[in-house]
Order: C-alpha cells, then sequence, then structure tokens
C-alpha cells in the first residue's frame, strides 16, 4: 500500500463529502480498481464513525462567576508556586551586586592609596616604592610620623626640614608623601655615600626619574611640602645633600612633585586580579539572576 | 443569535452579572466539552472553562457580533492551549505517573464522575479514544474536535482557527490516520463492528 498524503486528504473530504465533482468522480474511479485506496477508505470511516460515537460531556458543575472572581486572580494556585522562585532571583540580584561592590570597593582602594592610613600602607607596599625602601614603607604602615626618624637619622637636625615632613605627615596624601621623600633623601644620600657624581651614578639615575613622571600629579600640597625642603637642602651643613642639590640644575625634586607608582600601573597585583573575579563573577551571577527572575514571572 | 441572547450580551456589556451568568449556563457545556478534549481531563478542563469565563466576561468588550458560542470557544481553546504550553514548559509529575504506582497510563477521565453517563465516558474504548485524541499535535486535535466530536464544516473550523480551508482539509485528514494507527494498537477494545479497522 503505497498511498500518498494527498490520497488521505482526498479520502477524508470523500467522507465529509467536501470535494468538487472533477474530484470526487476521479476518486470514485480509482476506489472502483484499487482494492487498498478502498480498504483504507473503510478504516477511516470506521475511525470517524468511533469518534463521533463520543458522547457529548456535561459539565460537571455550574461555571458561574460571582463578583470575587472577578477581582481574585485567575489561577491563584500559579501565582502561589511562582513566590518563591521571585524571591530566590531576588535573593540572589542583591548577592551579585554585593559581589560587584565589594569588587568595585576593592579596585577603589588599590586605585587611591590615600584614603586611609591602613590603605596608605596597603598602596606602599602594593608599589615599587616598597621595593626600594621596604623598611621605610612598613614604618609608614604602622604610623606616619615614624618617617620623620629616618630623615633625621639621615644626619639632618634642621627644623624646617623636620618640620615640612611632619607637616606632610598631616596632607591627605601623607603615604606616597612620606615613601617619597624618604626615597628622595634615600637617593640624595647614596652618591654621597659613595662619593660617586650624580652624572656618573646610573644606579641612581631612577631616582630621578621619579620627578619626572611627578607632573601628573595634581597633589599641589605635596610641591608645597617639598619646596622649603628643597631650598633649604642647598644651605645645609651637610656637604652631601649640599651637592647634590646644587649639581641637579633643573631641580625637578624641588619644584615637581614626586609621583610615587601606584596600583594604576601596569603591573597586576593579586588584589587587582582578585577585584577582577569578583566583579566578573558578581557581573555573571547578576545576569543569571535577572534572566531567572524574568523566566519565573512568566511561569 | 437568538434574540435574548443579544440582550443577554449587551446587559452583561453594562456589567450585569446575572445576565452573564445566563449566557453561562447556556454554554457551558460546549466550553467544558472542548476543554476536556483538548486538555484530556476533567480538572483541567474544570480549571480552562472557569478561566475562559472571567476571561470573556473581561473582554466582553472585544465580542464583534456572529456566533457567541464560537467566540466562547475560541477563548477556550487559547486558555486550553495556553496551559498545555505552560505545562510543556514546566511539567508536571503526578503521583500515579510515578514509577511503581498503580496507573493505568493515565486516563483522561475525570475523577469526580457518578452519573451513567459518565461511567459510559470511563469505559475502556472512552479511555482509549481519549489517549489517542492527546496523542495528536494539538493544531491537529482541535480540528479532529472540532469537526468529528462538535460537528463544525470546514468553513466554520477555519474561521474557528484563523487557518485557511486547505489547512483545515490538511490537517483533519493527518488527524484521522493518526487515530487511524493508534486504535490499531487497542484494536481487541473496539466494538465488533469496528474490528475491520485492523484488518489488512
Amino acid at each position: 500500500m503505497n498511498l500518498t498524503d494527498f490520497d488521505y486528504e482526498l479520502l477524508s473530504a470523500y467522507l465529509d463529502d467536501a470535494l468538487n465533482g472533477d474530484e470526487r468522480t476521479r476518486l470514485e474511479q480509482r476506489l472502483a480498481t484499487e482494492p487498498d485506496l478502498r480498504r483504507e477508505l473503510n478504516a477511516l470511516r470506521q475511525t470517524v464513525a468511533l469518534i463521533k460515537q463520543l458522547p457529548p460531556i456535561k459539565a460537571p458543575r455550574d461555571f458561574t462567576l460571582t463578583p470575587a472572581m472577578l477581582v481574585a486572580k485567575p489561577a491563584p494556585s500559579v501565582t502561589r508556586i511562582r513566590v518563591l522562585p521571585l524571591l530566590a532571583s531576588a535573593l540572589s540580584m542583591a548577592a551579585s551586586l554585593l559581589i560587584v561592590f565589594l569588587g568595585v570597593a576593592l579596585l577603589l582602594n588599590i586605585d587611591t592609596p590615600t584614603a586611609t592610613p591602613a590603605d596608605e600602607g596597603f598602596a606602599a607596599l602594593s608599589t615599587p616604592t616598597a621595593a626600594f625602601t621596604p623598611m621605610i614603607a612598613l614604618e609608614s604602615d604602622a604610623a606616619p610620623t615614624l618617617a620623620t626618624p629616618v630623615i633625621q637619622g639621615a644626619g639632618t637636625d634642621d627644623a624646617d626640614i623636620a618640620g615640612s615632613v611632619m607637616m606632610a605627615t598631616e596632607d591627605p596624601a601623607a603615604g606616597v608623601m612620606m615613601a617619597t621623600e624618604e626615597l628622595m633623601f634615600d637617593t640624595m644620600m647614596a652618591p654621597a655615600e659613595t662619593g660617586q657624581p650624580e652624572e656618573e651614578a646610573p644606579p641612581n639615575a631612577r631616582h630621578f626619574d621619579v620627578p619626572e613622571t611627578a607632573t601628573e600629579d595634581p597633589s599641589a600640597a605635596t610641591m608645597m611640602e617639598i619646596a622649603p625642603f628643597a631650598d633649604e637642602a642647598t644651605e645645609q651643613p651637610l656637604p652631601t645633600i649640599t651637592a647634590i642639590a646644587t649639581q641637579a640644575p633643573p631641580m625637578p625634586m624641588a619644584t615637581q612633585a614626586p609621583k610615587v607608582p601606584t596600583a594604576l600601573d601596569p603591573p597586576t597585583t593579586g588584589d587587582d586580579l582578585l577585584a577582577l573575579v569578583l566583579l566578573s563573577l558578581g557581573l555573571l551571577g547578576f545576569m543569571t539572576s535577572v534572566f531567572l527572575g524574568v523566566r519565573a514571572f512568566r511561569g | 443569535m437568538v434574540k435574548d441572547e443579544a440582550i443577554l450580551i449587551q446587559q452583561a456589556l453594562q456589567g450585569d452579572l446575572d445576565a452573564f451568568n445566563q449566557l453561562i449556563l447556556t454554554y457551558q457545556d460546549a466550553v467544558y466539552g472542548v476543554a476536556y478534549r483538548l486538555m484530556g481531563e476533567g480538572d483541567s478542563a474544570a480549571d480552562a472553562t472557569q478561566e475562559t469565563f472571567i476571561a470573556a466576561f473581561r473582554r466582553l468588550e472585544t465580542y464583534r457580533g456572529g456566533s457567541f458560542k464560537a467566540w466562547l470557544l475560541r477563548i477556550a481553546t487559547n486558555t486550553c492551549y495556553d496551559e498545555l504550553r505552560r505545562r510543556q514548559r514546566r511539567p508536571l509529575t503526578g503521583i500515579d505517573d510515578l514509577p511503581g504506582a498503580d496507573s493505568d497510563d493515565g486516563a483522561p477521565l475525570a475523577a469526580d464522575t457518578a452519573t451513567p453517563e459518565e461511567a459510559f465516558q470511563q469505559s475502556e474504548l472512552q479511555i482509549a479514544l481519549q489517549d489517542c485524541i492527546n496523542s495528536l499535535q494539538e493544531d491537529q486535535r482541535l480540528v479532529l474536535i472540532l469537526s468529528d466530536v462538535e460537528g463544525y464544516s470546514y468553513q466554520e473550523i477555519a474561521d474557528h482557527t484563523n487557518a485557511q480551508l486547505g489547512t483545515v482539509k490538511s490537517r483533519l485528514s493527518r488527524a484521522r490516520l493518526g487515530m487511524r494507527r493508534c486504535l490499531d494498537a487497542v484494536r481487541e477494545l473496539l466494538p465488533a463492528e469496528f474490528r475491520l479497522i485492523s484488518d489488512k
């Protein structure tokens, strides 16, 4: 038996007397000569008869409406089921936003080391400066004024110098400044101890590179604090400091605020990575929560 | 449309719930019958019927004349389809469907049946027929019910389903062929005069 869908369509319409004259004539001619087609017609006729003998169904109760039905939701059970997924989705969104907030907060703390004393030490530890003068950095982490003895210990007992440093510790950029000033002192002391001229001391060149990049630093207060220190340095009885200060023609340290490299610079620390991971996870979780919430709402 | 029916519709449009309830009493058997055949069991059919009348009252201003019964059945059909699609997205597992449960493969008849007519519906043949109807695709199932159960003409079905006449013919043919093959598997349940259906 190789009847096509069209053959079955003709047979079905034939049962309903829905064929036009030509279609009906051609089909009846085929039925007279094709027993398979005839058998299928009988089978379909019996099928339709079986379906039509299904009794009409009586409603099991009255479905009349009351005013309360028109006020209430038509399917309260469905609404009840959707509450939990929506609540879970909302909580997930809140948790995801919290993770994002933590990531942003961590990232901002890394980028702005002047926020709190603890952050200052954190920033100092996370910058190359700390690598140059680790001891000073650790001291500034504990207490900003600890930087002063280091300077005094370098052989300077000038009150202005000490005062300038002390004032600098009151500045919001205290952590950066302390580390910078001590770096400068360290720098200036180094050639004196070795007795090498500045130009001939390549290892110290890096110290003078630091103020050159400081033109981008908006911290005017830093410059104001450093300037008198530099002027005074030319009058210092200490030959080592004077020599270096006067030998540097442009005197970049005295006129420009030194900038300590921060986490904004290319090297990525583990904290940067942690912040990025938190941000990524938080955003991913938030988007997933929104998707699940919408899906739950739609049912 | 009967004159009384038009008056009742006008009164219902003005918020007269009693007038609309009279229309419900007139058509609730037809609506429930279609819902029952589409949903395959009584509880879901009752829910769909109730939702149909609530939706109809709320959207009564969209009725543009013609057969009020056909308008109601269109709402019932859409309500049933919405529920069936919701079930497809979130399939529910009944206790009877769990492994090891004493189930007769989901007999489609309502459990709260007590009349002789409903008792007849629960016969094995009725169950087999409804199971075969349930196995059809949704569009084929609707056309089969409207044609062979409700007795609608091709044109009425086309109007009801917003389909072309040729599409209605094609769907009905496929639905009948599907029923014929499905019933072939339960030939022992068929009455003697219908045994020929499986004789080849």
